[in-house]
């Protein structure tokens, strides 16, 4: 099913500059926006996709995945790095629509802030399912400190260095 | 703001038990809209070093210690954690760059080298510290760093 979806999707894609949103699939995915980082005219209506992101969030049960083209390829000169994208996409990987079709699990188990590049002649088509900072540094501290209660005083870094 | 810890912050923050600990809690919990970037690099590192603690005489919990991991793992799926892709290739030859630079003039051990060859990839905004030496080492090669005692 997912192939299928995939196949679709390839064919329906508008060109880097259109401002056209993606299509909106049903892979049982949060919140997952896709973006080609590099490319200025996507990156202006970055903001509009994640607004419709919002909307088909609300209205599909929050499965809902975004695709856009990935025109050209990302490379290591222009991958993913814009500030407006950094807290959303941690990693990416590049795989084929062949692996696609094999092992769709890799896009079905992406993480939050993973992206996942579908390779093509074209450049491919780019997804990340969006990071949600879901705890504030004090509410991690204070998960942290019900791991921790009790454990005992030491210098770490002394220890660590000279092996105490 | 970018900010990436090494591994004696990391320690020191997720250790409770730290003497320097509440330092780092303090400086953690001030950052309130920072991004905290880490690399493959520095999460073994850092989970490596919290189980060496263990070893130490009325050492930490083993049990503890896995779930501190599992918490610090938790934090970069929901919480301001995320892990960025480093090509290790380039930062073992930045490393070399940095030891025929500076490395008979600073103390420079070779898995700390290997954070500040990273920074060249991450290019984080601040570079935090416990380690005087990486601090030496980031602020010559003109990182912002800045060293918690």
């Amino acid at each position: 099913m997912i192939g299928a979806c995939w196949k679709r999707d390839l064919t329906s894609q508008t060109s880097a500059g259109d401002s056209t949103p993606a299509r909106v699939l049903p892979f049982g995915v949060l919140g997952a926006l896709a973006v080609h980082s590099n490319c200025r005219v996507l990156e202006k209506h970055f903001m509009d996709w994640r607004e419709s992101a919002r909307t088909a969030q609300r209205t599909q049960c929050g499965h809902s995945v975004y695709w856009v083209p990935c025109h050209p390829r990302p490379t290591e000169e222009n991958s993913i790095d814009t500030p407006a994208l950094s807290d959303n996409v941690v990693s990416m990987k590049t795989i084929t629509s062949r692996e696609l079709s094999r092992k769709p699990s890799v896009i079905s188990n992406i993480k939050p802030g993973e992206a996942v590049h579908v390779a093509d002649r074209k450049g491919g088509l780019m997804m990340t399912r969006a990071k949600r900072i879901a705890v504030t540094p004090r509410e991690m501290m204070a998960e942290l400190g019900k791991v921790t209660a009790g454990c005992p005083p030491m210098d770490t870094q002394a220890f660590l260095e000279d092996g105490e | 703001m970018r900010i990436y810890p090494d591994t004696s912050f990391l320690v020191s923050l997720l250790y409770s038990g730290d003497r320097s600990h509440a330092a780092s809690e303090a400086f953690f919990v001030a950052q309130t809209t920072a991004e905290w970037v880490t690399s493959e690099w520095l999460l073994f590192e850092t989970n490596n070093s919290l189980r060496q603690l263990c070893l130490a005489r009325n050492g930490p919990d083993k049990i503890m210690i896995e779930g501190v991991r599992r918490l610090f793992k938790r934090w970069h799926e929901r919480g301001n954690f995320t892990r960025v892709d480093a090509d290790m290739a380039d930062a073992v030859t930045e490393c070399q760059q940095l030891s025929a630079a500076h490395a008979i003039a600073l103390r420079m051990r070779s898995a700390d080298v290997l954070h500040v060859a990273l920074l060249e990839q991450i290019n984080p905004d601040l570079f935090v510290t416990r380690d005087a030496d990486q601090f030496k080492l980031a602020s010559q090669r003109a990182f912002p760093a800045q060293l918690l005692s």
